[in-house]
């Protein structure tokens, strides 16, 4: 780089014409980039919506999918709660009475019947009724599962649906099961812990009755699941404590007993 | 500022079909719905295998035939809803019942036959019975 003379001219003439300056219309210049910003803006809305509408027109289009919670008919038997009689009703007991099972927890009652062809029924349903809350069990074991002679004298016990107790943060369920009359009370082995519960004779049609028990079970914490195989053992006792009815792993024990 | 008209024409075009081709196929996926004809009537006769009855109806047809598919779904008189069996009131050879079902008119494909089909049948409405709850006193031996 060369330094100017003193005097700051400069000594070389290039001989070309000195740029006019141009004067810029700043308002057109303004205007324009309002414009151009405003159509960007457009497009992108207009995008949006075209999008939006894509998407609904897909969702038009599979409505009965999206909608839909299942088969027409069968979504109807569960949008009208069926009331429990109509249940009842429906497989009735064959003597015209139902047989007071439990009236626990509060607000709750079992009973069991036996229809015309010696099915055993079981119901839990609120007192009033409350919503759908029933449990109706029909049949909940045929005539072969009625314990007999030459059997163990004890039919496969069931899980109840409802209701959930709760005791000390524990859940309470409920577990039926049928066994000789001739026990007044069992006492079942449950996730290794043992409950006691009552006998109540069912009649049964022809004048014969079934003994029926509800045992509230208390589930270990953190088991969620369970059903009739937890159910380990089951004695039924008589009036005097004599082993009337044995299902369990002691079986051959009880042999020799 | 010509340019800008033609480039919003396609893309609204391409928009458009964009949307329907959406709509169709999604539709086509989706398995098609139909709402069934809802009748009424009298029964004039369940056939002896109980799958089939005449309908003792109003207007112009008086009585019509109709084949009974098992399974159908059906809601006994007390409001009950089962998914197999047969109606509980259309034993072979009753009469005389008031009864109401859904019909889907199906329509022939190539040889395969059409015509009306029940999805649906409501035996006549009956008043719940209570039963009484009793506590055993005795027991037996």
């Amino acid at each position: 780089m060369s330094q100017l003379p003193p005097g700051g001219a400069c000594p070389v003439d290039l001989h070309y014409a000195d740029p006019e300056l141009r004067m810029l219309d700043l308002g057109r210049i303004v205007a324009r980039g309002r414009r151009l910003r405003r159509r960007r803006l457009a497009a992108n809305l207009a995008a949006g919506i075209m999008a939006c509408a894509a998407a609904l027109s897909v969702a038009v289009g599979a409505r009965s999918v999206l909608t839909a919670s299942g088969p027409a008919a069968p979504s109807r038997v569960t949008q009208a709660p069926v009331p429990v009689d109509a249940l009842i009703a429906t497989s009735p007991p064959a003597n015209g009475k139902l047989t007071l099972i439990s009236t626990w927890p509060r607000h709750w009652t079992s009973a069991a019947w036996a229809t015309r062809g010696s099915s055993v029924c079981f119901a839990t349903f609120r007192v009033p009724a409350a919503g759908t809350s029933a449990d109706v069990e029909c049949p909940a074991w045929g005539p072969a599962d009625l314990p007999a002679r030459g059997t163990s004298g004890l039919s496969p016990p069931l899980p109840g649906i409802e209701p959930i107790a709760a005791a000390r943060g524990r859940e309470i369920v409920p577990e039926f099961g049928l066994v000789t009359p001739r026990a007044t009370r069992v006492v079942v082995t449950f996730f290794g812990r043992s409950f006691s519960a009552k006998v109540v004779p069912v009649p049964l049609p022809g004048g014969k009755a079934v003994g029926l028990y509800l045992v509230w079970v208390t589930l270990p914490a953190h088991i969620t699941s369970y059903g009739s195989a937890d159910v380990s053992g089951v004695i039924g006792y008589d009036a005097s404590g004599h082993v009337v009815a044995r299902h369990g792993p002691w079986q051959a024990e009880a042999r020799r007993n | 500022m010509t340019k800008a008209p033609a480039s919003w024409t396609a893309a609204s075009i391409a928009a458009v079909i964009a949307a329907a081709a959406g709509f169709w196929g999604a539709k086509a996926l989706t398995p098609t719905s139909v709402r069934p004809h809802v009748m009424s009537g009298i029964v004039g006769l369940v056939g002896v295998q109980g799958d089939e009855f005449t309908l003792r109806g109003h207007g112009a047809d008086p009585v019509s035939g109709y084949a009974l598919p098992a399974p159908v779904q059906w809601r006994n008189s007390y409001g009950v809803w089962f998914d197999a069996g047969r109606p509980s009131c259309m034993r072979p050879l009753s009469h005389g019942q008031h009864i109401r079902f859904g019909v889907v008119n199906a329509a022939p494909v190539a040889d395969a036959p059409g015509g009306p089909v029940i999805v649906w049948l409501e035996c006549p409405a009956k008043p719940i019975p209570r039963y009484p709850i009793v506590t055993p006193s005795a027991r037996r031996s």
